[in-house]
């Protein structure tokens, strides 16, 4: 006869005694059951074997982006490459994504960053698709199939990532991230007003405790500092400067520090409102374009502005679904029509930068297609005339 | 009087205010109305009174199928910050009270409870909200709509954001709920604690007993 009995950690050592003293054959089967259940307690929500079962639908806990960032380096070393951004204040690694085509000559470059603020989460999420999108999909779209050729996309799914795990185990609605200040006495640096860009001069605190407080200096931050650093070193490639955040359903162009346009406003206007536009074909969720300081709010010290003002041709903040009703807490139900929507959107300023820049009319064929496309005509007149 | 912008802050934010009053007077446990895109707006700077916005726009019933209705509306932000905004609207057509039998159910309801309702989170940090705690939240945001407009200004932008807790009273003559809301303002991005106590009932309709600001929490310093 064969007994599973669960002892406590307390009596292992006088339940061991008595059954030797007494002859009895015994086994641990479980080391620790308590780590087993605090284990099965993590994965709760949704057990994450593999990639292919990945939930996209579904928001995810920093330990399973962790997992899934090795997952789709794993499965995709061909298009991918995964790079150390930099660590956050409580030394969490922060990663970001090179996806393209190998290549010989010089590629472009679109950035994109998601998560900058912790309880936005339907903007991790969109990263998450975002990336799926150019990994797996990009055969079954002409647009991203010839971007991947030019352009690298360098993506970073979360960049505040100590305030968006404490956004899950703690405040769902913190937004900063977590360096302490003033002896301890409060918490977190509001990311986004923290870029050296006419810092702290209007629409952020210089007091800790604030929700916007826009740290010690510009870029105090080593989140921030990481993103400037990477940033600075590749400037004359970047065509495209996005970040993406929640809600409001808006596309933002700079300037948030001054009522002025930037250099670029009509373009970027124009390549926002057609941007908007495809967003509303899919599902019918109304944007607002505008520069962010007539649309929003004024605010110094954001990415958008400090991307401007390093000379990219455009730069955007995409303020997500949705207009206050749920806002950060936008249902999962809403994850996957806010995602398709939005891709279908960054598409289309794909689609631009293609046209412009690469002289590649997308949706037209390109000059292989035509090549086949001219020889099976001639196979087929050949075989016709026989 | 100058015509602005009809997509830029000063005017949607305006709007917004016009619609957290209409939702406060016209808002069930079943109805609340969303603002359409505005169509046209102008600003009338009246000299030692405050700054009056001229809009018009659409609402929508965002629960029930129910066609758009186009409204205009005039909200008078004093220049003294003390007295509370001015609104005043106009809508082509008035809804009729399609919601009737389903407030009815909502109220059998709460009333009949074994226990008085109590319940925290609505929506969870998923964004869900169970069907039976619908009308609670839906109630909520039209109580909350008072809150919003009675401390609206011109630099702030309100949304209700959760229930943190909701209380009911025992009572026998209509619903009593006391509410502990978090509201967002997106203009300083701070999420208010908010106390408001509310009494409703399917013939009385919506009256907000009292409502509160409360100081600010740190879940750091719990
Ligand atoms: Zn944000």
């Amino acid at each position: 006869m064969e007994v599973h009995v669960r002892v406590p950690a307390s009596l292992l050592d006088e339940v061991k005694g008595s059954l030797l003293q007494k002859d009895i054959a015994f086994a641990v089967m479980i080391n620790d059951v308590q780590a087993l259940i605090d284990k099965s307690n993590i994965n709760e929500r949704s057990v994450q074997t593999s990639l292919s079962s990945f939930d996209y639908t579904k928001y995810h806990p920093m330990n399973e982006i962790y997992t899934w960032i090795d997952q789709i380096k794993d499965a995709h070393p061909d298009l991918v490459t995964l790079n150390y951004l930099g660590s956050t204040y409580e030394t969490r690694p922060i990663y970001y994504f090179k996806i393209g085509f190998p290549s010989d000559k010089k590629k472009k470059i679109f950035w994109m960053d998601c998560g900058i603020h912790a309880r936005e989460w339907i903007s991790v999420a969109f990263c998450q698709w975002f990336i799926r999108e150019l990994v797996e999909r990009y055969n079954s779209n002409n647009v991203i199939n010839e971007a991947l050729e030019n352009i690298d996309f360098y993506i970073v799914p979360v960049l505040n990532i100590d305030g968006y795990v404490y956004s899950w185990t703690t405040d769902r609605f913190w937004r900063k991230s977590r360096s302490p200040h003033n002896n301890k006495t409060c918490y977190g640096v509001d990311l986004n007003r923290n870029f050296d860009s006419n810092w702290c001069t209007i629409g952020a605190s210089s007091d800790c405790n604030s929700i916007t407080f826009c740290g010690t200096g510009p870029a105090s931050e080593p989140e921030v500092r990481a993103v400037q650093q990477l940033v600075s070193s590749v400037k004359s490639d970047i065509l495209c400067f996005l970040t993406m955040h929640s809600y409001g359903q808006l596309i933002l162009l700079p300037y948030g520090y001054t009522k002025d346009p930037s250099v670029n406003h009509e373009e970027m206007l124009t390549v926002g409102q057609k941007a908007a536009a495809r967003l509303a074909q899919i599902s019918g969720t109304q944007y607002r374009v505008g520069s962010a300081s007539h649309i929003l709010y004024s605010n110094s010290g954001s990415s958008r502005d400090w991307a401007t003002d390093l000379g990219f041709p455009f730069s955007f903040t995409f303020e997500l679904r949705d207009n206050g009703t749920y806002g950060f807490a936008l249902p999962e139900g809403q994850i996957k029509p806010t995602c398709e929507e939005t891709t279908a959107a960054i598409v289309s300023i794909i689609e631009y930068l293609n046209e412009k820049h690469f002289n590649n009319a997308s949706g037209n064929f390109s000059g292989t297609q035509w090549i086949n496309l001219s020889f099976s005509v001639l196979i087929g007149i050949y075989y016709s005339l026989f | 009087m100058e015509t602005i912008p009809p997509s830029n802050f000063p005017a949607t934010r305006a709007a917004g205010v016009a619609v957290d009053c209409m939702n406060y007077k016209m808002g069930t446990p079943n109805r609340l109305f969303q603002r359409q895109q505005v169509t046209s707006a102008r600003k009338e700077i009246i000299a030692g009174v405050g700054n009056k916005y001229h809009l018009a726009f659409s609402i929508k019933d965002s629960i029930n199928e129910q066609p758009e209705i186009p409204c205009t509306v005039e909200v008078l932000y004093y220049s003294d910050k003390n007295n509370t905004p001015d609104v005043k609207y106009n809508l082509k057509t008035t809804p009729e009270n399609y919601t009737a039998a389903k407030d009815q159910d909502f109220y059998s309801r709460m009333m009949n409870n074994k226990k008085p309702l109590i319940a925290e989170d609505i929506p969870d940090k998923f964004g869900a909200v169970t069907p039976e705690m619908e009308p609670v939240w839906n109630l909520a945001i039209a109580a909350a709509g008072l809150a919003k407009w009675k401390n609206a200004t011109e630099e702030t932008l309100f949304a209700m954001t959760i229930i943190k807790k909701v209380e009911q009273l025992i009572t026998s003559n209509a619903l009593e709920l006391n509410y502990d809301l978090l509201i967002h303002d997106m203009v300083s991005q701070e999420v208010i604690p908010w106390r408001i106590e509310v009494k409703w009932d399917p013939s009385g309709g919506l009256k907000v007993k009292n409502h509160k600001r409360l100081p600010k929490q740190n879940a750091d310093h719990k």
